[in-house]
Formats: C-alpha cells, structure tokens, sequence
C-alpha cells in the first residue's frame, strides 16, 4: 500500500504535464477549447488595432495636408522634398503606381495610394506646383513651386 | 459524515469562464472605442491653415515693418486684392457651403488716434465671421494677428488680420 502511495506520490511531484491528469477527459478538452477561444479573440483585437493604425486612408489625409500647408507657406522658386516612405510602401502593397501618388490639379492635391483611394485637399496659395517622384532613393516626393 | 455535500469544480469553472469572458468583452470594448475615437477623427489642420493665410496676407501688404506700395494706400488694391497676394480661396468638391470656405479681412487704423482708415479690405464667405466668438470643434477657426506698419511718409498704422477658414467636413 505504501509503495502505491509512494508511486503515485512520485507520478504527481514529476508529472511533467502542465496539466495534472484528469480521469475526466472532457475537462481537459475544455480548457484547451478555452484557452483557444482566448487566442482567437486576442488575435483579431491585435488585428484590428493593426488595421487601423495602418490604414491607407489615414496615410492620404495625412499626407495630401501635409503637402497643401507646405505648398500654402511656399515661395516661387522653392523645391521640397518630402520623405513619404510608408506611404509609397503602402502604395507598392496595394499595387499602386508609386509615380502617380501625389497629384497637383489647378490648387487640388490628390493623394492616392490605394485602387478605390484618393484623398483631395486643396491650398489658397495661387502659384503653380508640381509633384514628382524622387526616383534616386524611392522615397521622397519632391515638390517644385514656380510662379503662374 | 458518509452524505457530504461535495460542491463540483466543474460549476464554478462555468461561473468563473463567464466571468472571465465578461470581462474579456469589456476590455475589447474599450479598446476599440479608444483606437476609433483616435484614428476615426481627421486631422484639423484648420488653425494652421488660418495662421498661414494670415502670414501670406501679412507678406502681401507689408516688407519689414513697411507698408507695401499698391497695397492699403492704392485704392485699386480692394478690388485685386486675390490677384495681388496670389491667393486663390476655390476649394474641391465636398463642401456644404457653396459661398466659400475662407474669409480674410484686413483692416487697418492710425496707430495714434485709433481711427480706421479708408482701406478695410474683405473677402470670402462673410458669414463665417459670426463664428469666430463662438468655440466647437465643429465651428470654423478664426485668427487674428496684429502688426505695426509705417509707411513712406513715417506715418504709423495698425494693421489687424482676420483669417476664417471653415473646411469643416474634412477637419471635424
């Protein structure tokens, strides 16, 4: 009797299991169904958190601002560079041409980085601006301000 | 002794998994309310909109500390007044109010006697002024900037400008 209590004394203190063995079997499987449900729920909270913080949609507002109050505070005869890695990232994600993301029509700027994207936004300053993209490094936008 | 009544784990597993989900949802509920009030609202770039308008149309009339020629002392210079300080007030499509989504209004007086000059200018949608007393995120942004100016005969002249820019639909 004591060397069966001893052996089973010795199964639970060495039991490597993380899970002392249950003589029930549906227990067992209900903590791990649980501990599922935990993960999927986790998961897609992580992902919807990702989704949007990284949405192109926030980059093109942010961007197409940023441009306009930059063109708004320009001079004629000013060149500015704009580094818009993520964006042109987000771009080439959504299979975008990279070339085409910003447009200047009349005083509209347009950011554009997804097939049924587009954010306009436009500026007072009355001059005449083009945007290229700076095809040296891939990831600055530059902008030229010339008189109209 | 032999009748115990034995309470089952299983039971309070159920209640404390309820519990525990209750709290999960709570928590989600949270956090998503938080991400979408953060990331669901624009960014209002308005103010700074209105202080650089205000800057270009400080530019426009003055040079250091001087009032420029052709500017409040031409007479002319109210009905150019866009064409002259290169501003164009046309906005994309998108807007409720077709009157305009900006307002700039110079208005100045002799720094001495306090007495307006003949050389107010305004322009753009003038109802927008009424708000600038009133505050809500909602509301167009107002700003006002004063500035000293002194022209070629040394006369001295206060000049107060008022920028009103609405673009509320893609601000607030």
């Amino acid at each position: 009797m004591n060397k069966i209590r001893g052996k089973e004394k010795n199964l639970r203190f060495f039991n490597p299991s993380l899970f002392p063995k249950s003589r029930k079997g549906d227990v067992l499987i209900g903590e791990v169904i649980f501990l599922v449900l935990n993960l999927v729920f986790l998961s897609i909270l992580i992902i919807f958190v990702i989704s949007k913080t990284n949405d192109a949609s926030l980059l093109e507002e942010k961007y197409a601002k940023q441009i306009a109050l930059v063109i708004d505070s320009a001079k004629p005869g000013m060149t500015i560079h704009i580094n818009m890695e993520d964006a042109i990232k987000k771009a080439q994600d959504e299979k975008q041409d990279i070339k085409g993301i910003v447009k200047i029509n009349d005083n509209i700027v347009t950011l554009k980085l997804k097939e049924k994207g587009g954010y306009p936004y436009s500026f007072f300053n009355d001059i005449s601006a083009n945007a290229y993209l700076d095809t040296g490094n891939n990831k600055e936008y530059v902008i030229v301000i010339t008189e109209k | 002794m032999k009748n115990k009544i034995i309470f089952g784990k299983r039971g309070s597993e159920t209640t404390i998994t309820i519990y525990w989900f209750a709290i999960l949802m709570i928590v989600a509920v949270a956090i998503v309310y938080m991400v979408t009030s953060a990331y669901g609202k624009p960014y209002d770039v308005r103010g700074i909109e209105a202080d650089i308008l205000a800057n270009n149309i400080a530019d426009c009339i003055s040079q250091g500390g001087y009032v420029n020629a052709n500017t409040l002392a031409d007479s002319s210079f109210k009905a150019k007044f866009l064409e002259q300080c290169k501003l164009n007030f046309k906005t994309e499509e998108g807007f409720a109010d077709a009157s305009g989504e900006y307002y700039a209004e110079v208005i100045s007086y002799d720094f001495d006697t306090n007495k307006r000059t003949n050389s107010d200018i305004s322009y753009g949608n003038l109802v927008l002024k009424q708000y600038c007393e009133l505050k809500g995120t909602t509301l167009p942004v107002c700003t006002r900037k004063n500035i000293y100016l002194i022209d070629e005969q040394q006369n001295k002249y206060g000049v107060t400008i008022l920028t009103v820019v609405n673009k509320a639909e893609k601000n607030a």
